[in-house]
C-alpha cells in the first residue's frame, strides 16, 4: 500500500494503511515532516531543518534536539524513511504526497485545457484546487512556510483557471461552476485579467450579458484608479463583442447619457 | 481513516474508506454534475479528499 503523506490541511502520515502521525512529537514533528516532504527533491541541511522547526526560538542544544526529533520521525515512518546525517532527505519508497499530486494535477489540467479536453481537465484540476484550498500549517508563521504557502496559492490560482475554462467548455450544468471558479479567481487575484475574461464569458453563456458588462466596468475603473492602466486588448475585444451593434443601437436611444472614460 | 471532500458546489462527502468515497462522489456526480459522469478517475477522486 505504500506511504501517503498529507501536508495541506491536517498533517497526516499513513504507512501501509496505518496512520502514524500521532507519533510525531509535539508541534515540531509535523513541521519537520512538512519541510522534508515539501523539499523531497533535495537533501536538506541540519541548520535549515533547525530553523524550520524552531525558527527564532531554538532549544539550548539545537543539533542534539534535532537528532532526537529525527529519531522519533524514523520511529513513526520507518527506519529507512530518512537518508543522510548532515544532509537529510525523505526517502520513503513509493510515497504519495498531496502537494506533489496537486502540482501534477495543475499541470495535467493545463495540458487538457490547452488541447480542448474539457472533461479531462475536471478531475486533475480539482485535485489541485481542493488540495491547495486546505492551506499549509495554519497559524504557524515562518519564512519557509510563507514561501510554501506561495507555491500552494499559485497552484490554487492555476487550478481555478483550469476549472473555470473546462467548465465553460463543458457548458450546461457546469456553467454555474465556471462562474463560481472565475469569481473566486477574480477575488483572489484581482489584477489577473484571465479571471475577468472567464467570468465575463461564463456570465454571457448564462444569458447575463449586462452583468458581464458590469464586471468589465469594475475592472476598467480599478485599473484606471489604482494602476493608471486599462484592460488588455483581449478583454477590450470581448467588451466590444458584448456591446454588439444591437446593444449600442439600443443605448443610443432618446434620453441616453453615454459614460465617459 | 476518514476521508472528506467538499465539492465547489457546496456538497460535502465523507467516507470511511476509499471505496465508499468513490461511490459517494460518483453518486454526487450523477445527481448534480451529469456531464462529469465517467470523466473523473478513481485515483483523482481519492486524491481530492482530505484525510481527517
Amino acid at each position: 500500500m505504500g506511504a501517503r503523506i498529507q501536508i495541506c490541511g491536517r498533517v497526516v502520515a499513513q504507512i501501509d494503511g496505518r496512520r502514524v502521525e500521532a507519533g510525531l512529537p509535539g508541534r515540531q514533528g509535523p513541521r519537520l515532516l512538512v519541510h522534508l516532504a515539501a523539499n523531497r527533491v533535495r537533501p536538506v541541511g541540519r541548520d535549515e531543518l533547525i530553523d524550520a522547526v524552531w525558527a527564532d526560538d531554538p532549544p539550548p542544544k539545537p543539533d542534539a534536539a534535532l537528532s532526537v526529533l529525527l529519531s522519533r520521525l524514523r520511529g513513526s515512518l520507518g527506519r529507512a524513511a530518512l537518508e543522510g546525517r548532515s544532509q537529510i532527505r525523505l526517502a520513503l519508497p513509493d510515497v504519495w504526497i498531496d502537494l506533489e499530486a496537486a502540482a501534477l494535477g495543475a499541470h495535467r489540467a493545463e495540458s487538457a485545457v490547452a488541447r480542448g479536453d474539457w472533461a479531462g481537465a475536471s478531475g486533475p484540476g480539482r485535485v489541485a484546487l481542493y488540495t491547495a484550498s486546505r492551506g499549509v500549517l495554519p497559524g504557524v508563521d515562518a519564512p519557509w512556510i510563507d514561501e510554501l504557502r506561495g507555491r500552494v496559492e499559485d497552484l490554487r490560482l492555476r487550478a481555478l483557471t483550469c476549472i473555470a475554462a473546462s467548465s465553460m467548455g463543458i457548458g450546461g450544468a457546469e456553467l454555474p461552476g465556471a462562474e463560481r471558479s472565475a469569481r473566486m479567481l477574480v477575488e483572489l487575484s484581482p489584477y489577473r485579467e484571465v479571471g475577468f475574461r472567464l467570468l465575463m464569458e461564463s456570465l454571457m453563456a448564462q444569458g447575463n450579458a449586462n452583468e458581464a458588462l458590469r464586471v468589465y466596468d469594475a475592472l476598467r475603473c480599478r485599473l484606471r484608479d489604482e494602476l493608471g492602466s486599462a484592460p488588455g486588448p483581449e478583454l477590450q475585444a470581448l467588451h466590444r463583442r458584448l456591446l454588439g451593434p444591437q446593444r449600442l443601437a439600443g443605448a443610443a436611444g432618446p434620453g441616453h447619457r453615454g459614460r465617459g472614460g | 481513516m476518514a476521508l472528506v471532500m467538499t465539492c465547489e458546489c457546496g456538497a460535502m462527502v465523507r467516507a470511511d474508506t476509499e471505496d465508499e468515497l468513490v461511490a459517494a462522489v460518483e453518486r454526487h456526480l450523477d445527481e448534480q454534475h451529469p456531464q462529469l459522469v465517467g470523466k473523473v478517475s478513481r485515483d483523482d477522486i481519492i486524491a481530492m479528499a482530505e484525510m481527517v
